[in-house]
């Protein structure tokens, strides 16, 4: 079934109301693009989303939005899937609301491999509220609460999808459209759990959070752009790689003689941990990673919820009120 | 051939116009293995099938796995029981004690001239130390109960199995074989003594042991025995004076004994069939809302399904994304759980869209005690949210008033796409009384207009009961955005604008208007033109409607109303309150719901509280409706 929808289809008759210059604008665009090439019916695409910037994401859209809790929308999410298991279930979260409120909502969609795809929006600040440290905030980021510079440690949020169980887990930049664009198509085509962690620019409380992979001419030098079966190499020309060592990872300089070889990026390993480390990588001592860490497929939450005596429909419905003891009165 | 067993003291058991035994109330106790719930179930079935209309309720051990004959592994069940239409008593006059330490939690239960009834067996000096007893409550200078029967149970369970196998090979049963029928045989001298024919038990065992004939036999034997034993031996001081009844209405029509839980379970069942859409409990394991979440997890199918959620607020949110996916989410909850899922509520008031909560109140504060009887939540019920978010809250009066209320509540929470919330006490939830089943034509249909998915109106435009159509996520053509933000009457556009906001509380307040018109007026029952009214609300019903009974008898005028509907109040509260001179409202906490009608009517009355963790005694509300009404107090 194909829809045959433009971009422009998917805008609500909303206002779009981001600061100026907000990585959001881009993801939108993005979004809008990929929903237009999906082969499914307006209609039948849902976004959820809580409170923050990125929330907004839903009343942007024409489809079907819910912006509900705090914290809320994942398990919002899962009841809609188990309500209608045939709709297409996106969330929006941003790095306030996802590592804070929806932490554990969110850790234990992973491992249920809950059939919706999570748009992890991460711009290490929380913007809506004006500025606080989040839990990706990096140590010494000045923020609203912390004005002498954030001391806790930070996660990294694509290693701990990871690690709980996510079965499609990937990284892109606002900025790199195109790149933005191939990974949603990938999560939108995935079955069960994707989670996509979105590296976005705050203009106004942590502009240049992400400086170094800004321009597409230093990206080359920082990043690693992870494609399945492809040694894991950077910087011009991949002169350098990557390679896993004693369960850590080190850089290999390569055309340099000797038998160093990168290490081949494998999506559906039996473990997660590779990914998990390759997820953790940050600069300046490594490269960072981005496009899809893992993609495994494995039975969605709704289907197995449904297997057995848990069917949706009824066949021949009864109501047994008599129960196994009952009697007449004599 | 089956063995015929006549009741010796009452030989004209079976004709149709026997009398009955009067209200009587009964606990059994004993250790967590001795098997005090089947006892009670099958005491049940035998004189529900007689025609009594009966009330159990159990006390759970305190701990999971005990040491034997701790008082920490007590099972009780109490059990009271009395002709249809008749009040219940709750006063025990009769005691089964299977062990010292149940008897020593329940020794001040039993009335003075009451019936104690002992498995002397287990109470030798081991059994009596465990429970804190220097001597033998059942003999000698320290006998606790002037009408006390000692009996042998386990010894003479092992004669009526084991000596009459004498000689068969193999046929001998083991020494816990034999133990697991003790309860039977207790239960065929309860039978006795009460003139209750024992063929539904014999039924029952039939049945249950079909596939292990030894065991059947020995549990019939053992069940005989107990029966005979009362009879032969002469045991009983006295049977119980009978007093004719005019008929049994009930003659003929198919009962069980149902619990609170059961019949909330079977109502979720039933609007998953009657509305073809999908119904989801989803709750923690957080007692005692856990109970009935094992139940329902053992009774998916049918498009009732159950998720175990990881916390609350998980559950509750996991209930509203089946709701906005045109299911009816459904949540049970408990104690501290519930003031976690009150942002959900809060959304739901906001988004328009139907939730469904099982609310288990239990006593204490923080994690209190979390299996004992209180209605503890209704402030949280009726105020617990941020802003002005109407929540419907109702509340069962009966275990089988579940049923019906259920299905009230589902069918308000879907016709109006509003947040519902069943009150629940133990005293409703875990007890169990007898329950005439429904015929299933006379059970509700659920077909609104609203249901229509090719509705014309948009998604917020409100119908003359004030409730927007469900348009769920599917639906061609229609999508929207809905949520938690506030937004403009009739429309789906959120705005911040203080006129809106205003026409946004009124259309909600003005929305509960509309549930109390469909909820209908609150029944009065009791004597015309009363002195004073009492009125309650939840599981104390047949309590406070006994205690109204005895007060008639002392000369007092007294009406009685049992409140179902909380919020809204049913619209003709104050035209009640205000038909009688004294108004006593009996509620199991501070006096929640008779400082809320305070606040909203002028009435000249006075509020009745128990907040021990107990439920309320029949002689204790008699005496304060008397004392109320003759000016003592």
């Amino acid at each position: 079934m194909i829809t045959h929808n433009q971009p422009t289809d998917f805008a609500s008759e909303q206002e779009v109301r981001w600061c100026p210059g907000c990585g959001d604008y881009a993801i939108l665009a993005q979004l809008k693009k990929t929903l237009s090439d999906m082969p499914i019916l307006k209609e039948q695409q849902v976004f959820l989303s809580g409170i923050g910037c990125a929330s907004r994401m839903p009343n942007y859209l024409s489809t079907y939005g819910f912006r509900g809790l705090h914290g809320g929308a994942v398990s919002s999410a899962m009841g809609l899937k188990l309500a209608q298991p045939n709709l297409t279930v996106w969330i929006v979260l941003g790095d306030g609301e996802g590592f804070g409120a929806a932490t554990q909502h969110l850790l234990h969609a992973c491992r249920r491999n809950v059939d919706i795809k999570v748009l992890f929006i991460n711009n290490e600040i929380r913007g809506l509220s004006r500025g606080q440290e989040s839990a990706t905030t990096r140590p010494g980021t000045l923020t609203a609460t912390c004005p002498e510079g954030s001391t806790d440690n930070p996660w990294h949020p694509c290693a701990l999808a990871l690690a709980a169980g996510a079965t499609f887990v990937a990284r892109s930049l606002d900025v790199d459209v195109d790149h933005l664009g191939n990974i949603l198509q990938r999560a939108s085509a995935h079955k069960g759990f994707a989670f996509v962690e979105i590296l976005q620019n705050c203009k106004v409380y942590n502009d240049l959070v992400f400086d170094n992979l800004a321009t597409q001419h230093d990206r080359p030098e920082h990043l690693i752009y992870l494609e399945h079966g492809k040694p894991m190499v950077y910087g011009a020309q991949g002169r350098q790689g990557i390679k896993f060592e004693n369960a850590s990872v080190s850089i290999v300089q390569l055309n340099q003689g000797g038998d160093q070889t990168p290490a081949i990026h494998d999506e559906a390993g039996e473990s997660s941990f590779a990914a998990q480390m390759l997820a953790t990588l940050e600069n300046p001592d490594f490269p960072e990673c981005i496009g899809v860490f893992r993609a495994v497929t494995r039975i969605c939450h709704h289907e197995s919820f449904y297997q057995g005596t848990r069917t949706p429909s009824p066949e021949i419905p009864t109501l047994d009120l008599q129960g196994p003891d009952s009697f007449p009165v004599e | 051939m089956e063995e015929k067993v006549v009741n010796p003291g009452n030989p004209d058991l079976g004709a149709p116009s026997l009398p009955l035994a009067p209200a009587h109330a009964i606990r059994m106790t004993g250790d967590a293995h001795d098997g005090i719930a089947m006892l009670s179930h099958l005491f049940a079935l035998a004189a529900g099938s007689r025609g009594y209309h009966l009330y159990s309720i159990p006390e759970y051990p305190a701990e999971i796995r005990s040491h034997a004959n701790t008082l920490a592994g007590v099972y009780t069940s109490s059990l009271a029981f009395a002709p249809y239409h008749e009040p219940i008593d709750d006063r025990t006059s009769f005691l089964l004690a299977m062990n010292p330490a149940g008897l020593k939690l329940h020794e001040n239960c039993l009335e003075k001239d009451g019936i104690l009834l002992a498995n002397s067996d287990s109470f030798g000096p081991e059994e009596l130390a465990c429970a804190g007893y220097l001597e033998n409550p059942l003999a000698g200078k320290n006998q606790l109960f002037h009408r006390t029967i000692s009996v042998p149970m386990a010894q003479l369970t092992n004669h009526a199995i084991n000596l009459t196998r004498a000689g068969e090979k193999g046929a001998i049963l083991s020494y816990r074989e034999v133990d697991r029928c003790r309860n039977l045989f207790a239960l065929g001298m309860l039978l006795w003594y009460y003139s209750i024919p024992i063929d539904p038990v014999l039924r029952w065992l039939k049945q249950k042991f079909s596939i292990n004939p030894s065991i059947l036999d020995a549990s019939q034997k053992a069940f005989k025995a107990g029966f005979i034993y009362s009879e032969t031996a002469n045991v009983f001081p006295q049977v119980p004076a009978y007093h004719p009844v005019e008929s049994l209405s009930k003659k003929g029509r198919i009962c069980r004994m149902i619990s609170g839980n059961d019949a909330s379970l079977l109502a979720l069942k039933h609007v998953a069939l009657k509305t073809n859409r999908p119904v989801l409990l989803a709750s923690t394991s957080r007692p005692p809302s856990h109970e009935i979440s094992s139940l329902a997890a053992k009774n998916t199918g049918d498009g009732f399904s159950f998720i175990l959620a990881d916390d609350e607020h998980a559950a509750a949110s996991i209930a509203i994304g089946v709701s906005y996916g045109g299911g009816l989410g459904c949540t049970a909850v408990s104690g501290i759980g519930f003031p976690h899922q009150s942002e959900v509520v809060s959304l739901a008031s906001a988004a328009e869209l139907p939730l469904l909560l099982l609310e288990y109140q239990r006593a204490g504060i923080s994690t209190g005690l979390p299996q004992r009887v209180a209605q503890s939540d209704l402030g949280m019920a009726l105020l617990g949210r941020n802003g002005e978010a109407p929540l419907v809250v109702l509340a069962p009066d009966s275990p089988s008033d579940c049923f019906a209320l259920t299905l009230l509540a589902a069918k308000v929470a879907m016709r109006f796409l509003a947040p519902v919330c069943i009150l629940h006490d133990l005293l409703n939830a875990r007890a169990s009384e007898s329950w005439l089943i429904p015929e299933p034509e006379s059970l509700p249909d659920f077909e609104f207009p609203h249901f229509a998915s090719d509705s014309s109106s948009g998604p917020y435009e409100c119908d003359d009961h004030l409730a927007r159509p469900w348009i769920t996520p599917g639906t061609p053509g229609k999508e929207h955005r809905l949520g938690g933000n506030e937004r403009r009457l009739n429309s789906p556009q959120v705005s911040f604008l203080p006129q809106d906001h205003l026409a946004m509380n009124r259309h909600r307040a003005a929305r509960m208007q509309r549930i109390a018109e469909f909820l209908g007026p609150l029944p009065v029952s009791g004597d015309n033109g009363a002195e004073i009214l009492l009125l309650g609300w939840g599981g104390t019903k047949n309590v406070l409607e006994a205690a109204t009974a005895l007060a008639r008898k002392k000369g007092i005028t007294v009406a009685f109303a049992h409140i179902r509907f909380l919020n809204p109040l049913p619209k003709n509260m104050q035209m009640i309150l205000n038909s009688y001179p004294k108004v006593i409202v009996a509620e199991l906490n501070s006096g929640r719901l008779f400082a809320l009608l305070k606040e909203k009517f002028e009435f000249n009355g006075i509020s009745f509280t128990r907040q021990d963790g107990l439920n309320f005694v029949i002689a204790q509300v008699e005496q304060a409706i008397v004392q109320f009404a003759r000016g003592e107090s």
